[in-house]
């Protein structure tokens, strides 16, 4: 009896473990206005060492290759009435500062260059060699500022915007930045 | 007899006792035998390609996408054994942006007269389907996957957000903002008549 007791605490104790739910999601649908001028395509090695632990002989490298595409453009919502002045032929518009839009790094676009395990030591998994991607794809935003990509996408907004707006009749296209906030830093 | 009830309620208590400090207990074992997590060494990013775009992104749709895989296990069967089979689930959190390629609006595709302006919009298009390393994560993993496993695994992911962006109507209701925005941009501009039309 007594060790029918002892048993049935240790399956209470040991079952309950709570079962993760894997659902998909609901799709959300936002509406956009922006104006992306610019894609940068950037590659980036993925270099990995796993010798840090201790208790494991041996051990790991990797060496990954990625590629990844940063979009970049002006918000047009946040460009109010008062920021476009139309004097006959002549347009002053105030745009806003460019920001990120997109960062895409596709599945096919990160390859394995190379492995090393020692013996003792199992190969990457699928998981560890997405989070190495993952770190890699973190190093590529935090670059962003660096590669002048923001710039390039105002100095591409000007062009796309005089352009369309010549085409619409007007000869002299003035376009300034919004001063009050400053995107680049 | 009796000593051996006490000493069955000692061990009871003890384990008991151990289920009840487990977190604490597993909290000082695991901190001395945690693996390091593996952190990649800095490297430059290189810019291979500098794209002009004008392509006015009008909607975007966020999408979850759970995938598995199963495959037979390559090992040798054993009568009346049947190998567990290697299996991996996938779950990626990815975002679609639609709109219109501005570029293609040419040369014939665009009428001012007076206050008035015709414009042939381009059709809609998905732009970019974007789903990072960061967006996916590999919800279990059992046996030996190799990368073009894993990759096919995640094209079909990416085709399958497509496929529902599209029957979620996302180019039509990126077509129809895509004409609100530059019609309330035109006429911001002085124009009073705004006219889309298909080429």
């Amino acid at each position: 009896m007594f060790l029918r007791t002892l048993v049935a605490l240790l399956i209470f104790f040991t079952a309950c473990t709570k079962k993760p739910d894997l659902k998909e999601k609901a799709l959300s649908i936002k509406a956009l206005s922006q104006l992306a001028t610019v894609e940068y395509i950037v590659t980036k090695v993925i270099k990995a060492n796993d010798n840090k632990t201790w208790f494991k002989p041996g051990d790991r490298k990797i060496l990954m290759s990625c590629k990844a595409s940063i979009i970049a453009g002006i918000d047009l919502s946040k460009i109010k009435d008062e920021q476009v002045n139309v004097d006959g032929k002549t347009i002053r518009i105030t745009l806003p500062h460019a920001e990120l839009i997109a960062l895409k790094m596709r599945p096919e676009d990160i390859k394995v260059e190379y492995e090393g395990v020692s013996p003792f030591r199992s190969s990457f998994s699928v998981e560890e060699k997405n989070t190495l991607a993952a770190q890699g794809e973190k190093s590529i935003r935090k670059s962003i500022d660096s590669l002048g990509v923001l710039q390039t996408a105002e100095v591409n907004a000007n062009l796309v915007v005089t352009n369309f707006l010549n085409r619409l009749g007007f000869q002299e296209v003035i376009i300034s930045y919004d001063q009050s906030k400053t995107s680049l830093q | 007899m009796k000593t051996r009830h006490w000493l069955l309620l000692f061990l009871a208590a003890i384990i008991v006792y151990f289920f009840i400090k487990k977190d604490q207990l597993s909290a000082l074992f695991s901190a001395a035998f945690k693996s390091q997590p593996v952190l990649i060494d800095e490297t430059p990013v290189l810019i291979k390609q500098i794209n002009d775009l004008a392509q006015l992104v009008t909607i975007s749709f966020y999408d979850e996408i759970v995938m598995d895989s199963s495959k037979p296990k390559h090992l040798p069967s054993f009568p009346g054994l049947r190998p567990v089979p290697d299996h991996i689930v996938l779950l990626a959190k990815g975002t679609l942006l639609a709109g219109t390629d501005l570029k293609k609006i040419g040369s014939g595709n665009l009428y001012v007269s007076g206050d008035s302006v015709n414009i042939a919009l381009p059709p809609p298009e998905l732009l970019s389907t974007i789903i990072n390393p960061s967006g996916f994560e590999i919800f279990d993993e059992e046996g030996k996957w190799n990368s073009i496993e894993v990759l096919q695994i995640k094209q079909r992911m990416i085709k399958k957000m497509r496929q529902r962006a599209l029957e979620n109507n996302i180019l039509s209701k990126a077509d129809e903002r895509s004409r609100k925005i530059l019609e309330r941009f035109l006429r911001g501009i002085g124009f009073t008549k705004v006219t889309f039309y298909k080429t």
